[in-house]
């Protein structure tokens, strides 16, 4: 027994001994210690992985003190902060709605310093178990790898959904992207485009691939940006005449351009496609559905050409390009849709609105603006901007934005969670940053999505592209997607043409600022 | 095992010990290295550093878990981290070198091979040396991240792999041995793996047949070797190709046959290998040991010989390459000296390169038209646009293009993979267009390298200090040339058409846009821009360059509209020019190629000659 009782003594005095001491005398200080990546004052979901990060100051040793108001406080020693998992879990999820606290010691030339407390709310809704999204350079023309990847957000694992390296071979390139879930993945159901090689769209359905044409002899092009709509077999897609022009002086670098651009919607079950908006003079783009399925948001410009070369005219009058957001009712059961409604002019206050995404609640229409275009990941004067549907209120979302480019953006199941990508690091390499929202359409600072290596940003010469949550994740493997690749040729679809036109009607009823 | 008479074995060893031969093998291993140090630091020591620079390795847990993403990854890892040697050439040749002896010595203790038959075992190395010095353009393009390495590096993993399975006394041992091999190997060799189970398949096939070894083995070996890539492919690997999972490693030459003579060193390399085996069979007791010495030694010869031939030798390509690296030092002598010792026709690549150094030197308008100008295509097995890959980095960054050379940074890392040199353009671009975060990421990266650490902590103080970068004699060189407004536009690639293009239409600004744009019309022979730029170059210079006034005075003559009366030519100029109206007007008649013969011994240094039979150039 004694035996035991030394043994236990002994182990529990070596465990205790790896655990590091917070010093007791430590020198408080003013300034407030600078970490990587910067975590201060963001809200966190509580089972979310842990947020390492880099203590960015040079000392002879470190400890960080991690607790709230309940549960085993954490400590670690070293620059980097990484943090258990498992003690991660169990103080957050005992902490829900409360403030997590991260004291800093630094030990220089043999003095302990303590630095002002780094907090964190710790928000009392989880967040949507995985993400995915594309990596990929934030290149121009040309491509060789890149992925579909997908993220689990409660610990550091990744897998590959699907690498375009597997059927890339030499000249023959296949590009991958456009990855969208029906309702977060629950019902497995997924599209993917893959271009060039063996080129097609890929529609997963109970767990079966089949690989399809969208181009049309009356389209422009195959389906592009895409969106399930929330509960029927029917996707939207926007077709696209897209090209892009390099920038000799701004750093911006590079203008990409819709040189034309309509609205389909390609309907699963029967393998038809029909027209939703085709506009001569408009540009629509960036379809969306509303939460109940029964609304569809999409981008416009209004175009009229100048010159007669298009290409040309838009180079020239790029910046004259605004995109406003319009609405179209849609009756599930006929597969109509109604008048078009405008949802928001912003071309009236010189700027550019797109991607407009409802919150799952439906009170609320997320939005990317810039001062012109759409493709807002390369305008750093894009920020995002919440539209309060019963208002008509617009605001950016200031707790949010940053001097740089935030674009893409897409909602949490439960309305609570934002992730949206953002160039605010560097200007060119885009990271995904979640934000929180809370039940009183309040934002907060957002953070970046946790790595276990804190410099992983600072290594990694990808961007991440189309940030979507997901409430399951995808289950088939890449080989599984590489087979339906290979299947050619791709399905044909047809094209159907309703006998009754809609009219579009625009009616201006969004208010800008209040 | 191996049967070989106590006799047999003595016979070697005394061989081996004998003087003759032991002068014999000296003479083998130092003619080798002599060749082999020819052949790196002395005939292409800045082909290695550029070697380098197109390379990049990071001690950094990302790059090693992006290297394994294929089968081959350890090959991949350690090859990167050695070509860093090549920074200094002579340091990488002598680590090069050293493992080609390496490999050498394994070769011989692995396949026994018998002393008379010892010159034979510098074949493998000969093969690989060549491997690397057969290159050329392609160590711009080549998709094999550490190539220089990264098959020498195999082989001598091929060799230690067999040397460890010779001594497994009994055949189960090395039916375990092969299928943990196998297994826990081709992650790390990838196709070096499997070529290692093939010599231990015919080494046991060897034993078979000697009645010592067992044909469970084999199957063992036949059986991993197909499985076990599978395997890896559908459940681990998701970049590599399907096509690819039993050769890679190999190196990324095309197999169309349009590289057959790239393919030839392996060729020989993996047969010599195989044949070696034949040496563990039976060790050969008969006499003649010196002739069959000699025949051997003949044989080396040859192949260092076959070595020396094939390795690639192009004026053109080693220009550019002591151009280019001038040009990253500002040493625009360096670049104009290169363009005078060049003997033969240039490639647009050369000539652009001169006429940048002519620029920056202040001397293009006196001299531009002296230096040779040519379009000799790219001496290359395989069709890439190497006037772009090699001149749009340096060229669009020292013309203040620096959006366009981050771009085609950006184009090339994203294709061929992050390299030092683009790493380079890319912070020094950033810092210009003063994005310091982007270029703190890009010092972050060089601050990971061995050699480039300095680099990136003199850029590091710029971010630091901004107005360090006003005070940079490269930015301030390159500024003027960007008092330009911001346009949408594309060079689709076509570098030496978009930069005179983008030049020539330029009006105004800086004296050195204006008399840059000057020089870009003079190269399109563009009567009608010449003249308002040349005036306005007046109003702010007192001397006119030689062919600025040989230009005018031409011009004059042709059309008769603008009256240079009021102009200072040079009377020397004038003679000349009256020398070459009446040595035309004999010439009247003649065909063009007996004119342009002609005149081109006196005339051959002036913009008349160029405006009248330099034609038909060939660029993009």
């Amino acid at each position: 027994m004694n035996k035991f009782f030394y043994c236990g003594l002994a182990i529990a005095s070596l465990l205790s001994s790896c655990t590091p001491s917070v010093p007791e005398d430590a020198l408080l200080q003013k300034t407030a210690i600078s970490i990587s990546p910067d975590y201060d004052k963001v809200a966190i979901p509580y089972n979310i992985a842990p947020l390492n990060f880099k203590i960015k100051e040079i000392a002879d040793s470190y400890v960080t003190r991690i607790y709230s108001s309940k549960g085993d406080e954490i400590r670690v020693e070293g620059q980097n902060v990484c943090i258990d998992c498992d003690d991660w879990k169990n103080l957050l999820a005992e902490n829900k709605g409360d403030t997590l606290s991260f004291e800093v010691y630094l030990e220089k030339k043999g003095k302990w310093l303590k630095y002002p407390i780094l907090k964190m709310l710790i928000a009392p809704e989880a967040i949507d178990q995985y993400i995915s999204y594309r990596l990929i350079e934030p290149s121009y023309i040309s491509y060789e790898t890149m992925s579909i990847n997908q993220r689990d957000l409660t610990n550091f694992d990744e897998s590959v959904i699907y690498e375009n390296s597997l059927l890339s071979d030499g000249d023959n390139g296949q590009c991958i992207n456009c990855h969208s879930y029906q309702n977060y993945n629950k019902t497995g159901n997924m599209q993917m485009h893959v271009r060039q090689r063996m080129g097609g769209t890929l529609i997963v359905t109970k767990n079966e691939i089949k690989k399809v044409n969208l181009k049309t002899d009356q389209t422009i092009s195959a389906g592009v940006y895409p969106s399930w709509h929330p509960t029927e077999m029917l996707i939207a897609y926007s077709v696209n005449e897209t090209g892009q022009d390099f920038h000799t002086k701004d750093p911006q670098k590079i203008e990409v351009l819709d040189f034309a651009s309509d609205l389909i919607l390609y309907d699963i079950n029967k393998n038809e496609i029909m027209d939703i908006a085709n506009d001569k003079n408009e540009f629509e783009t960036y379809p969306s559905w509303s939460a109940d399925g029964k609304t569809l948001y999409y981008a416009s410009a209004t175009y009229k050409p100048k010159m007669d070369n298009v290409d040309s005219d838009l180079g020239s009058n790029y910046k004259q390009l605004k995109y406003n957001i319009y609405s179209k009712p849609f009756d599930i059961a006929t597969r109509t849709f109604g008048k078009t409604d405008t949802v928001l002019m912003a071309s009236k206050y010189g700027k550019s609105a797109t991607l407009p995404r409802q919150s799952p609640d439906g009170k609320y229409l997320l939005f990317a603006m810039g001062d012109y275009g759409n493709f807002h990941i390369w305008h750093s004067s894009s920020d995002l901007y919440l539209m309060d549907l019963a208002t008509k209120e617009v605001r950016p979302l200031k707790e949010v934005n940053s001097p740089r480019a935030e674009s893409y953006h897409s909602w949490s199941s439960n309305g609570r969670w934002i992730i949206f990508s953002s160039r605010r690091d560097d200007g060119s390499y885009t990271r995904p940053y979640i934000a929180y929202f809370d039940k009183k359409g309040k934002a907060y600072k957002p953070f970046i999505l946790p790595q276990k290596d804190p410099d992983f940003y600072m290594q990694l010469p990808k961007s991440y592209n189309i940030p979507e949550f997901m409430v399951e994740p995808v289950l088939l493997s890449p080989n599984s997607f590489m087979k339906a690749i290979e299947k050619e040729p791709a399905l044909t679809v047809k094209h159907h043409n309703p006998s009754a036109e809609v009219k579009q009607q625009k009616s201006g009823k969004g208010d800008f600022y209040k | 095992m191996k049967k070989t008479t106590k006799k047999g074995i003595k016979k070697d060893e005394k061989l081996h010990a004998d003087p003759s031969f032991l002068f014999g093998k000296l003479f083998c291993y130092l003619f080798f290295i002599g060749v082999a140090y020819y052949l790196t630091a002395f005939h292409n020591y800045n082909y290695l550093i550029k070697t380098e620079e197109l390379s990049l390795f990071m001690p950094t847990k990302f790059f090693w878990v992006e290297c394994m993403q294929k089968a081959g990854g350890l090959l991949e890892y350690i090859g990167c981290f050695l070509t860093q040697f090549f920074y200094y050439p002579w340091l990488g040749s002598s680590v090069f070198i050293g493992l080609l002896l390496l490999l050498i010595y394994l070769i011989t203790k692995v396949f026994q091979i018998p002393a008379k038959f010892f010159p034979l075992a510098f074949i493998p190395s000969s093969m690989l040396l060549l491997a690397f010095t057969e290159l050329g353009y392609l160590i711009y393009i080549l998709k094999s991240p550490g190539y220089a390495y990264f098959n020498l590096l195999g082989i001598l993993s091929v060799l230690a792999t067999l040397w460890g399975y010779r001594v497994l006394r009994s055949w189960q041992s090395r039916c375990i041995f092969a299928g943990l091999f196998i297994v826990i190997t081709y992650p790390l060799f990838g196709f070096y793996t499997l070529f290692a189970a093939f010599l231990c398949a015919i080494y046991e096939l060897i034993l078979f047949t000697k009645k010592s070894g067992k044909f469970y083995p084999i199957l063992v070996l036949a059986g991993l070797v197909v499985l076990v890539p599978y395997i890896y492919f559908v459940s681990f690997y998701t970049r590599m190709l399907n096509d690819r999972i039993y050769i890679s490693g190999l190196p990324a030459f095309y197999t169309d046959g349009s590289e057959h003579s790239l393919w030839m060193p392996f060729v020989i390399l993996f047969v010599s290998l195989f044949l070696f085996l034949l040496f563990l069979i039976k060790k050969s007791t008969n006499g003649k040991s010196r002739s069959i010495f000699i025949f051997c030694s003949a044989i080396f010869l040859l192949t260092l010989f076959s070595t020396y031939s094939y390795s690639y030798e192009d004026e053109n390509f080693r220009t550019a390459i002591d151009m280019d690296l001038a040009i990253s030092e500002n040493n625009w002598n360096g670049v104009l000296e290169s363009a005078s010792n060049l003997e033969g026709e240039p490639t647009r690549l050369i000539v652009m390169n001169t006429n940048l150094a002519l620029q920056k030197s202040g001397i293009a308008g006196d001299k531009m038209f002296t230096y040779k100008n040519a379009s000799v295509p790219y001496k290359s097995p395989r069709n890439a646009p190497y006037l772009r890959l090699l001149g749009a980095k340096s060229l669009y960054y020292q013309y203040g293009d620096i959006n366009y050379c981050y771009r085609w940074c950006m184009e090339d890392m994203v294709e061929y993979g992050m390299k030092v040199e683009y790493l380079k353009y890319m912070l020094k671009c950033s810092l210009l267009n003063k994005e310091f975060p982007l270029a703190q990421k890009y010092i972050n990266y060089l601050n990971e390298t061995l050699f480039h650490k300095e680099f990136a902590q003199k850029y590091q103080k710029y971010i630091e200090h901004p107005k360090l970068i006003d005070l940079d004699p490269e930015f301030k060189s390159i500024k003027p040339l960007q008092a330009y407004d911001d346009v949408l536009d594309g060079d689709g690639g076509l570098l030496e058409f978009y930069l005179l293009n983008n030049f020539a239409y330029m009006q105004g600004g800086p004296v050195e846009l204006v008399e840059l744009s000057l020089q870009c019309n003079l190269i399109q022979k563009n009567i009608n821009a010449f003249w308002p730029r040349f005036f306005l170059y007046l109003r702010s210079h007192k001397r006119i360059p030689v062919h600025y006034q040989e230009a005018a005075i031409l011009y004059s003559y042709l059309e008769h509209k603008v009256d240079i009366s009021n102009i200072k030519i040079d009377p020397e100029i004038v003679s000349r020019f009256k020398g070459l109206v009446q040595e035309s007007e004999r010439s009247s008649g003649k065909p063009e190629e007996y004119c342009s013969a002609m005149l081109k011994p006196s005339y051959g240094d002036t913009f008349w000659y160029y405006y009248f039979f330099v034609k038909g150039l060939k660029t993009n």
